[in-house]
């Protein structure tokens, strides 16, 4: 795989211990990884860089992760990125709020294995 | 009488000198000369003359108006003005200070003698009417007697100037709780409390009135009596046995004594007593004012008395008329009506238990009886404040709530003005009337909820702050686990197991307490769905596979041929079937765990059976209870108590419930009750 064909990745993520995991379990994985902690940092990074996948957390500075959500579905560029929220929140009301505001996946930190995610990244990617 | 006392202010010595000579000649008594209106309070007050001859143009920043003011404003001394002119403008000034008099210089010493004696007149007269307009004030105004009787006696005093005096009081009984004295000594009053009341005319005779000086002693028509010479009277009778004039003030230093009989509807129902050390202090006249005045206390005693039955009768009224209003207004419900009266009776029976009654009325705790059907039987006070608006008259009434025994509740209460806040209701059975019925209390929970809230807010905070570094620790030993960061060493990864399930138990237990924080603010929602529970029962089972196997337990699960539809909610189902299966493995050392599943009247029922150390005593009671830490598994195995609060909670929740039944040897079993979908 070269530079050139390398698949963008966007984590949000205002822990900067996951953001460490993340980034080395999708780098050894041959992703681009990009990194925002903020909900605003994040969505202008995913204005500006075109991801092919974005990571999103909940709970966030400034925008929430729900914000950033439906911003990302209602912009006609980044409409049809595959989203996978990650997020510590887990009550079944946080999970439909998610799938409904359109993310692909809802991962709840700590219940899962980065492992999982990993496989999940490159399921929604090999579409 | 001895001689008045005059003062003379006059800067003009030449005058002052001439009337002292004139009031010499004319038996007065010249008490002080002085030239300068700044010295008149001073010496006024030193002296204490009986009237003040006052010149009204004076050397000096004061003069002789402003002096009298002065004069007028602090003592009762009547004052004469003396001037050499009269001009309207001072006449205006000085007639503002109420003057007794004016004499015009030059001046006859007719004109000085007519102008004092009118005066000295004049002011006893005022002296007197003020006196008696005082005493009758005193005898209207509504007081306790014996603040009415100390008044009484402090306005006599001023009036008499008395040594001691001292008044005694009987009530309607006839017993004599009232001795108020001024000045007496105890003894005295003990002494003298052994002395009839209405003086003696036996002993106030005739012969005891020293005929050479018939002012020395009196006996009027009212049965009062003067002696103005006790020491001369007791000489004169000292033979007479059995007096208890010379008795008692043999013993005691007083030369005037008058007593007044207080008298009302022709009762003697007490006494006034004064007394002076000097002879011949009490005149006829103040006597009669006495008498007088002590006919008014007399009526103002009765007056006081008969107010203070009034106003137990009124109230005792008032309460009577309250009733009788309150069962006109039901005459209407012929069957309230006899519920009301058979309460009255009831409450009745009640104050007479004046100390539970008490405990009961002023207790901070809200007591209801409603009976069986569900009637209001009585109500306390704080009780109808926490039910506030809804409860006018509830006695009689339904009640708002139905009684359920051995429930408790909570609901909105009442506080002070417009605030409400969080009352815990409880029934429990009682009997009223003989009859079954509901005690229903509430208590006033809103500083307890309140805190309750704050420790639920600050847990929901702090678990959702304490997962995300716990989850953090997590996933980077499971990455290390997994080989993604690099190989480790046997030893090492050992450790790295050990922290990885570590992070992975405390995961858990801050989850747990998160539930319970939300299930405690009620902030937890139900999404029911339908499924198969032979699927979740396996799911969770796949859970506990390892751990079962590691202990050497077998599990015995056969799952329904049918598919077993059930309305819960997945997660909350999942998490109580987890919990109970977890308590299960945890307390089962050896042997088995049996799960069955059965329908019964629209329910699926799952036994959870093990063949642990069961659970008995106590225990039994509280499993369900939060904080509940059982013991006899292995300690590092120990919960934090709250697995199967959580169970019950969210079965609760879903319309299902859990129920326990254990014996301490055969291990215990836990059933499951799920609606069925259909």
């Amino acid at each position: 795989m070269n530079e050139t064909e390398k698949k963008k990745i966007i984590i949000i993520e205002d822990q900067a211990g996951f953001r460490l995991i993340y980034r080395g379990v999708l780098e050894s994985d041959g992703y681009e990884v990009l990194e925002a902690a903020s909900g605003q940092r994040g969505w202008e990074l995913i204005k500006t860089e075109i991801p092919d996948m974005i990571l999103l957390d909940l709970i966030l500075p400034d925008l929430s992760g729900y914000e950033v959500l439906t911003k990302i579905r209602d912009n006609e560029t980044t409409k049809n990125i595959p989203v996978i929220i990650f997020s510590v929140l887990g009550s079944g009301k946080d999970i439909r709020k998610g799938l409904e505001l359109g993310a692909n996946d809802y991962r709840i930190k700590g219940d899962s294995s980065p492992t999982i995610i990993l496989d999940k990244i490159r399921t929604l990617l090999s579409k | 009488m001895a001689s008045e006392k005059i003062l003379i202010v006059e800067d003009e010595l030449i005058v002052s000198e001439n009337i002292r000579q004139i009031l010499f000649k004319l038996n007065y008594t010249v008490s002080a000369v002085i030239t300068s209106g700044e010295e008149v309070i001073q010496t006024v007050s030193q002296t204490k003359p009986d009237l003040v001859l006052m010149d009204i143009k004076l050397k000096g920043e004061v003069d002789g108006i402003e002096a009298a003011e002065e004069i007028r404003s602090q003592f009762d001394i009547p004052v004469i003005y003396l001037t050499a002119f009269v001009d309207d403008n001072i006449l205006k000034r000085a007639k503002i200070t109420e003057p007794f008099g004016y004499i015009i210089k030059p001046f006859e010493i007719l004109d000085l003698r007519t102008a004092i004696e009118i005066a000295l007149h004049k002011h006893r007269i005022d002296k007197r009417i003020r006196f008696s307009h005082r005493l009758l004030e005193i005898a209207n105004q509504s007081d306790t007697i014996p603040k009415v009787v100390k008044q009484f006696l402090f306005e006599v005093k001023e009036y008499t100037k008395y040594t001691s005096a001292g008044i005694r009081l009987l009530d309607e009984k006839g017993n004599s709780p009232y001795v108020i004295s001024d000045g007496f000594s105890k003894s005295f009053v003990t002494a003298e409390s052994r002395f009839p009341l209405k003086p003696d005319p036996e002993i106030f005779t005739l012969s005891m009135v020293d005929k050479n000086n018939p002012e020395f002693s009196y006996f009027t028509k009212a049965g009062s009596a003067i002696l103005n010479d006790i020491k001369g009277h007791i000489a004169s009778t000292a033979r007479k046995k059995g007096n208890w004039i010379n008795d008692l003030y043999s013993q005691y230093p007083y030369q005037s004594a008058a007593w007044i009989p207080i008298t009302v509807e022709n009762k003697i129902i007490g006494l006034l007593h004064i007394v002076n050390s000097k002879k011949n202090q009490i005149s006829l006249e103040t006597l009669e004012l006495l008498e007088k005045g002590a006919m008014q206390l007399g009526i103002a005693v009765k007056r006081m008395q008969v107010e203070k039955t009034l106003n137990q009768h009124r109230t005792h009224l008032e309460e009577l008329v309250d009733e009788r209003t309150s069962t006109l207004k039901k005459i209407n419900h012929k069957l309230e009506k006899e519920i009301l009266e058979r309460q009255k009776t009831e409450e009745k029976l009640f104050n007479s238990q004046s100390s539970f009654h008490n405990i009961v009325e002023k207790g901070g705790e809200g007591i209801i009886v409603v009976d069986d059907r569900d009637i209001v039987r009585f109500i306390n006070p704080t009780a109808k404040r926490f039910l506030g608006h809804i409860s006018k008259r509830l006695i009689g009434r339904p009640f708002p709530y139905t009684p359920i025994n051995g429930r408790s509740d909570e609901i909105i209460i009442n506080l002070q003005k417009d605030a409400t806040g969080i009352g815990e209701i409880r029934t429990v059975s009682t009997k009223w009337e003989g009859k079954k019925a509901h005690l229903v209390t509430i208590r006033d929970i809103t500083g307890r909820k309140k805190i309750e809230q704050m420790k639920s807010d600050f847990v929901s905070l702090v678990s959702h702050q304490l997962k995300t570094p716990v989850a953090e620790i997590k996933e980077f030993t499971d990455i290390m686990l997994r080989g993604m960061a690099g190989d480790f060493s046997e030893k090492q990864k050992i450790y790295l197991q050990e922290m990885h399930q570590i992070s992975a138990r405390n995961f858990r237990l801050i989850s747990t307490l998160l539930d319970v924080s939300r299930i405690e603010r009620k902030v937890i929602s139900v999404n029911l769905s339908m499924f198969d529970i032979n699927k979740m029962i396996n799911s969770v089972i796949t859970e506990y596979n390892n751990s079962i196997k590691q202990k050497g337990l077998i599990l015995k699960y056969t799952p329904n041929k049918k598919i077993i539809s059930v309305l819960a909610d997945k997660d909350k189902l999942f998490e109580a079937l987890n919990n109970v299966l977890d308590n299960a493995v945890k307390f089962t050392s050896k042997g088995s765990i049996t799960i069955q599943t059965e329908i019964q009247n629209k329910f699926c029922f799952i036994k959870i059976m093990d063949t642990g150390s069961g659970i008995t005593g106590n225990i039994r009671n509280k499993i369900f209870q939060k904080g509940q830490i059982l013991y006899g598994g292995p300690s590092t195995q120990s919960g934090c108590g709250l697995g199967l609060y959580i169970a019950r909670e969210f079965l609760r929740l879903q319309n299902g419930d859990i129920f326990l039944d254990s014996t301490s040897k055969k291990g215990s079993c836990f059933t499951l009750k799920i609606p069925l979908a259909i």
